[in-house]
């Protein structure tokens, strides 16, 4: 299905009891570069209970980009307008990873058009990495090394060789994404949350792969230790897609945080 | 004298080995046929003008040494030839790894070839 915000063709979709129904709403908020078909078994862990919404953020899966490159805080609040559009106004919400980092923002304003019921945090971003000082210097390095290469007398010289090359730096996320995107990512990952978590204080559960590299487990502990009510779960032997890597457990944790014990 | 000679020498090996492998490759992938390989050349001369400037830049050179005594001169020249092989090894180095879907096969027939490249250039 698809509902138009603000201009732009918004992907998604609802599954579980009627909508006519007063079923309690879960929204799955994805993560980067991801579609929605990928949450399908998160969504049928629960859907049998809760009324389920799944849906594409703008430039991811089959919604459109935005014009301009968003900060976080433009998801959020665009998040909000698609809850008043579909008529939601008290949620559980699951973030994975990008989804994460959005619910972070979201949970820690003061005021929001809709009421956030408990949170589910999976393998979530929203910690800056700390970077070495050989790291540190890496980055200078290469955006020395861009600006040289992107100027425009030595980019003439060989563009095809130097489009190649700009081609492979950075992570595979950033690689595929569009150029808008990619200022998107950008300016997400430059953003440090940890100030907002303490003022995440509604029931939150963290669900975290051990072998997470995008995400790692020690990112998990942070937030655990600075969100007032979270709680942190680990599937050992999964990394940055823990949900699909044990779906079984995920699912059986999940339900138990929701109070809906017994089998889907 | 020697030291700058062995700088260009290290320089220019690799370089030369870059240069030599990729259009063997592009050869290989025209299927060695003369015309299709003097065609791909003239469709993508604007690749490799980095070569041609190198060998105006040898040529130049080379009338220096015969032409020119002042020391500041050899240097200079020098130090361009070795700033252009850098270029020539970076570029080259990308320049096999962006054809790398259907790698260089190192036949018999690319062995001879390459044997032949080697022995003309000395």
């Amino acid at each position: 299905m698809n509902i138009t915000i603000g201009g732009l063709k918004i992907n998604y979709k609802i599954s579980g009891p009627d909508g006519g129904t007063d079923a309690p709403v879960l929204v799955v908020l994805q993560g980067w570069g991801t579609s929605l078909e990928i949450y399908d078994s998160v969504a049928a862990a629960v859907n049998d209970r809760y009324r389920v919404v799944q849906f594409d953020l703008p430039g991811f899966g089959a919604s459109d980009e935005p014009e301009e490159p968003w900060n976080v805080d433009a998801y959020a609040d665009f998040f909000c307008e698609f809850m008043e559009a579909l008529g939601i106004s008290k949620a559980v919400l699951l973030g994975h990873s990008y989804g994460g980092r959005v619910i972070i923002k979201l949970a820690a304003r003061d005021s929001l058009p809709f009421e956030i019921e408990k949170i589910v945090l999976v393998d979530s971003a929203g910690v800056m990495p700390e970077r070495s000082a050989s790291q540190k210097f890496k980055v200078k390095l290469y955006k020395i090394k861009r600006t040289f290469l992107m100027s425009r007398p030595v980019h003439a010289m060989f563009p095809e060789v130097i489009d190649y090359w700009m081609s492979k730096q950075g992570s595979e996320d950033y690689r595929n994404a569009s150029p808008v995107m990619k200022r998107c990512l950008v300016l997400a990952v430059n953003e440090d949350l940890q100030h907002l978590m303490p003022s995440v204080k509604q029931e939150t559960l963290l669900v975290w792969g051990d072998l997470d590299l995008d995400t790692p487990i020690s990112d998990a502990h942070k937030m655990e230790q600075k969100m007032p009510n979270a709680a942190l779960v680990v599937l050992e032997g999964t990394d940055h897609y823990s949900f699909l890597y044990k779906p079984v457990e995920f699912r059986n944790i999940l339900r138990a945080f929701l109070g809906i014990g017994g089998a889907a | 004298m020697i030291i700058r000679d062995l700088i260009s020498l290290l320089l220019g090996v690799p370089a030369f080995w870059l240069v030599l492998r990729y259009n063997m490759h592009m050869f290989q992938l025209n299927t060695y046929m003369n015309n299709e390989q003097r065609e791909w050349l003239r469709r993508n001369s604007h690749l490799q003008w980095i070569l041609n400037f190198a060998v105006i830049l040898g040529i130049v050179r080379l009338a220096g040494r015969a032409f020119i005594s002042a020391p500041w001169f050899g240097l200079a020249g020098d130090i361009l030839i070795w700033f252009t092989l850098i270029v020539i090894i970076l570029v080259y180095r990308l320049m096999v790894e962006m054809n790398s879907k259907k790698p260089l096969k190192f036949t018999p027939r690319v062995k001879r070839m390459i044997a032949s490249d080697i022995v003309l250039y000395l």
